[in-house]
């Protein structure tokens, strides 16, 4: 067709603009966003106002309550020690190291596992994998790999990577089959198909899945730590627990709450910035 | 006025010589462990270049297959799909582009950039292909919602959308597969009525399946039947309404007579 053919000889009809659904409101999405960080922090004050309270009253023994100001002070005290530093680095490292290892290759298997003929098997394997608690396998890890940082980022590793597998299979199987026909009629290559239909379809599952997983590999790392590890943040808590250094031990638990909440919140930035054509 | 029913067979070979679109022979089983399903037998049919072409038929009966068969996304299991006397195995967008019922538009694209999805994907350059899809939008009527994406356009909007990206490969055939069978029945009827517009000025040759007869008389030219088990053209029929057609038309007793006629063929046992 002549582009000098083309001169828009139907935009003389008239639109029906009713019909349509209408562009969303820059504000009616931030509304209830803002609601949701305002009933955050009103709980967030209500927990720490609760719980002065119980102090105060003496509903538990000082030993095993101690206050907010005192637990703010040791997580302070803390943050400052060079000891306290670099067991926070290395757990981070070892959580970064096994989250690096795991996504690119759960991603891949995902997709695989979503296409391939044996795909119904694999999921079924890889739903037992995950249904089964992975901490009693722990003892096998150190005999296999010692106690050192590789056996605390594997342990990591296998944490995370079926949860995001798993969710990046299922990521994989909800882009449409008449898009996938559509792309394939317009001669997409295969690389064409997965950075122009898939990647953008999957990356805001594949990054709900990276949330998740994220949880749990602090989980295996801060365990594996716990275990047997003579560095680490996991090492810090046992060792406050032991102690009975209750605002050291809270401060610590704090500590690992807050950085997991910061990076998972993160993500979530990233998964909803990825999937902001999904919100109606 | 009048409709002349005949044996496809005769017509397709007849007709062959100047076509640009020839379906010969082709049939499609599917083949399981323990089962053999005949989808198609010896579909045979011809379009000549500028022609607007229907298939008509029930629920179930392969239209949507035919269609996948002759755009090359799916092989015929016998016969030969030719286009422009060029034999069609796999996709060839700018020869034959089909589309679908779904709109299948990119959710995280602008309606200019679905438009532009196709050439993109065969690198041309970002205002070559800016260019072409602000021409197309302004074609169906949308060029003031270039910026807007598929989530805030009206089902018939999308679906214009859709036809204005299957343009934008100049594609010698354009396969409509029930474009408009997800719309209700006044879009249904306005977005023919545009359709038509559209093809009276670029001149596409288009094969459109539907399950409605009266949208098929409407628009064609030729209403192919397809119909039994295997599928098979069970019926060709001539439209021989004057064009160009408005909506009165489908009051007239010749529309009644032809609506009559297919129906026929297709309660046909």
């Amino acid at each position: 067709m002549a582009s000098d053919e083309i001169d828009g000889h139907l935009a003389h009809r008239r639109l029906d603009v009713a019909d349509l659904p209408g562009k969303p409101d820059a504000t009616h999405g931030r509304l209830p966003h803002v609601s949701a960080r305002l009933t955050q922090v009103v709980m967030l004050a209500c927990f720490a106002g609760l719980w002065q309270l119980a102090v105060i009253q003496q509903w538990l023994p000082p030993q095993l309550l101690p206050a907010p100001s005192a637990v703010w002070s040791a997580m302070v005290d803390m943050l400052g020690q060079q000891e306290v530093q670099q067991d926070l680095l290395v757990t981070s490292l070892e959580v970064a190291v096994a989250m690096a290892l795991a996504i690119p290759l759960a991603v891949v298997a995902g997709m695989a596992l979503a296409e391939g003929t044996g795909g119904k098997m694999l999921a079924r394997l890889a739903n037992v994998g995950i249904a089964v608690p992975q901490s009693i396998f722990l003892p096998i890890f150190l005999l296999i790999f010692g106690a050192g940082f590789a056996e605390k980022i594997i342990f990591g590793f296998t944490h995370a990577v079926l949860v995001i597998l798993l969710s990046s299979a299922a990521a994989a199987r909800a882009v449409p089959a008449s898009s996938l026909q559509m792309v394939e009629m317009y001669g997409a290559t295969r690389l064409q198909i997965h950075r122009k239909l898939y990647y953008p379809y999957m990356t805001p599952v594949i990054l709900q899945g990276v949330r998740l997983g994220l949880i749990f590999c602090v989980t295996g790392v801060i365990l594996a730590e716990m275990y047997v590890s003579n560095v680490g943040f996991g090492k810090q808590i046992v060792f406050w627990g032991t102690s009975f250094a209750l605002p050291q031990l809270l401060a610590s638990i704090f500590i690992v709450g807050i950085a997991t909440v910061i990076a998972n919140q993160a993500l979530h930035g990233l998964e909803r910035r990825a999937g902001r054509w999904r919100e109606v | 006025m009048s409709s002349t029913p005949r044996a496809i067979q005769a017509n397709s070979h007849r007709e062959v010589a100047g076509s640009l679109l020839v379906v010969d022979n082709v049939s499609k089983t599917y083949q399981r462990p323990g089962s053999v399903f005949q989808a198609l037998a010896d579909i045979n049919l011809t379009l000549p270049a500028g022609s607007f072409q229907s298939i008509v038929g029930a629920s179930g009966c392969g239209k949507s297959t035919l269609l996948s068969i002759i755009a090359g996304l799916m092989p015929a299991s016998s016969g030969t799909v030719l286009v422009a006397d060029q034999p069609l195995a796999r996709p060839r967008a700018e020869l034959v582009t089909l589309i679908f019922q779904d709109p299948t538009l990119l959710p995280w694209l602008t309606a200019l950039d679905n438009v532009a999805f196709p050439l993109e994907l065969r690198g041309i350059s970002r205002p070559e292909r800016r260019d072409r899809a602000e021409q197309l939008l302004q074609l169906v009527g949308l060029a003031e919602f270039a910026h807007h994406y598929p989530r805030e356009l009206s089902g018939g909007m999308r679906q214009r959308v859709a036809i204005a990206r299957g343009l934008v490969l100049d594609p010698a055939v354009l396969l409509m597969d029930e474009p408009f069978g997800a719309l209700d029945e006044q879009t249904r009827i306005r977005l023919g009525d545009e359709l038509l517009s559209i093809w009276e000025r670029t001149r596409k040759t288009i094969l459109f399946v539907t399950h409605s007869l009266s949208e098929a008389i409407y628009l064609s030219d030729r209403v192919f039947v397809l119909h039994g088990r295997p599928s098979r053209i069970a019926e060709v029929l001539d439209i021989a309404l004057p064009r160009p057609r408005n909506l009165s038309i489908m009051g007239s007793p010749e529309f009644g007579r032809l609506r009559n006629q297919i129906w026929n063929y297709l309660s046909q046992e």
